[in-house]
C-alpha cells in the first residue's frame, strides 16, 4: 500500500531535524554536579580496585573507603572555583614547562593526572611561567600563558569536583561543557572538568570566547590530556 | 567504557529524557539513575558506542522505573533551552518546546526512534541496535515520528 507523500514533506523532515539537533534544554547544573561526582567515586573504587600494592586488602580497606566517602562529607574547608580564580593574579614561582616530548599539543606539566595544554602554536598563547599552591584543603597547579600583552592562568585543582558558581553562564563545545562568568575585578572566568579534576581559566581577555576555545580545544579529538 | 567520558554525553542524555519524561525533575531522576546503573555495573563498550549504550540503560531504566505508566502531560517548566554553538538561529526556542511537547505526545515507538536519531544524535545503525529493532524499522518510524512533530511545529507557527 503506498502512502501518498505530504507536500513539502522533505522539508518538514528537515526542519523537525534541525530544530532538534539545535536547540535543547541543557542539563541543570545541579544534576551535572551529582553525576560528576558519583563518576569520580566510581573512578577512585576503580583505581583502588587495580592497585596491586592494595589488592591484598581491597576487600576490608576499598568497602572501608567507600563507607567513609559516602558517610563523612567531604570537607572542602574554603576551597572555591573563585579562589583557584584567584591564583591567575599571583606571580610565576617555576619556570615555564617545555612542551612534552613526542606530544607538541601538551606541555611537559601534569597535575593529578591532567596535562597543561600547549597552545602556542594553535594559538600564539606561550606558556610563561607556573606555581603551586593550596586552596583550602586542596593542591592547585597553575600555568601562565601569554599572548599580544595578555596573560591568563589555567589551574587544575587536586581532588573531587568543585562545585560551580551559581550564576555561570554554560557553553558546550567539542564535548566540553564550559561554565562562564566574571569575577568583580572584570577578570573573565572559564570552569570545566577534565580528568575529574576541576579545571579554572581566568584573566583579562577580549572575548570569553578565547577562553571557550582554548579550554576546548582537543586538537579535532587528536590530544588525550589524561592519557 | 571510559568513565571520563561519561559527563559528554550528559546534555544529550538529559534532552533523551526530557524527551520521553515530560518533566524536568523526573528528567533529572531519569538521568542520575541510569549513570548510577552505568557506573554499578561497568560494561567494556566499542570507541564511539558510549552515547548508544547510554540511551539503551536510560531506556531501560525509564521502563524499569515505570515511568510510562504514569506519565503526566507535559507541563510548562523554567528549563533553560539553549542553541548549540554553530546552531541555526532560525530554530528558535518556541519551536524547540513545541517540538519537545509533540514528541512527548507520539507513541512509544515513534518517540523511541526520533529520540534516537534526532535528539540524541545516533546514526539509523546505531539507533538500531539501542532500540533493537531493524535498521529500517528506525527510517520508516523515524519519518512518520517527523511528520506528527511537523504538524505540530506548523500549527504552533500558524
Amino acid at each position: 500500500m503506498s502512502q501518498a507523500l505530504p507536500p513539502n514533506a522533505y522539508e518538514r523532515q528537515r526542519r523537525v531535524a534541525r530544530t532538534l539537533r539545535d536547540v535543547g534544554p541543557m542539563a541543570p547544573p545541579a544534576l551535572r554536579a551529582r553525576i560528576e561526582e558519583a563518576i569520580e567515586r566510581a573512578e577512585q573504587r576503580r583505581r583502588r580496585f587495580l592497585s596491586p600494592q592494595r589488592l591484598a586488602l581491597a576487600g576490608a580497606l576499598a568497602s572501608a573507603a567507600i563507607a567513609l566517602a559516602i558517610v563523612v562529607p567531604g570537607r572542602d574547608g574554603d576551597a572555591t572555583v573563585a579562589a583557584a580564580a584567584d591564583l591567575s593574579l599571583g606571580d610565576m614561582s617555576m619556570p615555564a614547562p617545555k612542551p612534552a616530548a613526542g606530544r607538541p599539543q601538551l606541555l611537559a606539566a601534569r597535575f593529578e593526572d591532567v596535562a597543561f595544554p600547549n597552545w602556542g602554536h594553535k594559538f600564539g598563547w606561550h606558556a610563561v611561567g607556573m606555581r603551586t599552591d593550596d586552596v583550602g584543603d586542596r593542591r592547585a597547579e597553575t600555568v601562565f600563558y601569554e599572548h599580544m600583552g595578555h596573560q591568563i592562568g589555567y589551574t587544575v585543582v587536586s581532588g573531587r569536583p568543585l562545585a560551580p558558581p551559581d550564576d555561570a553562564t554554560h557553553v558546550s563545545k567539542n564535548g566540553v561543557h564550559v561554565l562562564l562568568y566574571r569575577d568583580p575585578d572584570g577578570r573573565q572566568v572559564a570552569v570545566f572538568r577534565r580528568g575529574g579534576r576541576t579545571c579554572v581559566l581566568s584573566g583579562h581577555v577580549m572575548s570569553r570566547h578565547t577562553l571557550v576555545k582554548l579550554a576546548s580545544w582537543k586538537g579535532d579529538g587528536a590530544v588525550d590530556f589524561t592519557a | 567504557m571510559d568513565a571520563t567520558r561519561l559527563p559528554d554525553h550528559m546534555d544529550r542524555l538529559f534532552r533523551a529524557a526530557y524527551a520521553l519524561c515530560g518533566t524536568r525533575h523526573d528528567a533529572e531522576d531519569l538521568v542520575q539513575e541510569t549513570y548510577a546503573r552505568v557506573l554499578r555495573r561497568p560494561r567494556f563498550v566499542r570507541r564511539h558506542g558510549d552515547l548508544a549504550y547510554l540511551l539503551r540503560a536510560l531506556r531501560n531504566t525509564w521502563i524499569s522505573l515505570a515511568r510510562a505508566a504514569t506519565a503526566v502531560p507535559m507541563a510548562p517548566d523554567s528549563l533553560e533551552f539553549v542553541a548549540e554553538p554553530g546552531g541555526d538561529p532560525a530554530a528558535g526556542e518556541l519551536d524547540a518546546r513545541a517540538a519537545y511537547t509533540a514528541i512527548f505526545e507520539l507513541s512509544p515507538p515513534l518517540r523511541d526512534a526520533i529520540v534516537a536519531v534526532d535528539v540524541v544524535g545516533l546514526s539509523y545503525k546505531e539507533a538500531a541496535r539501542a532500540l533493537e529493532v531493524r535498521s529500517g524499522t528506525v527510517r520508516s518510524r523515524l519519518f512518520r515520528a517527523r511528520e506528527q512533530v511537523a504538524g505540530q511545529l506548523e500549527a504552533v507557527s500558524a
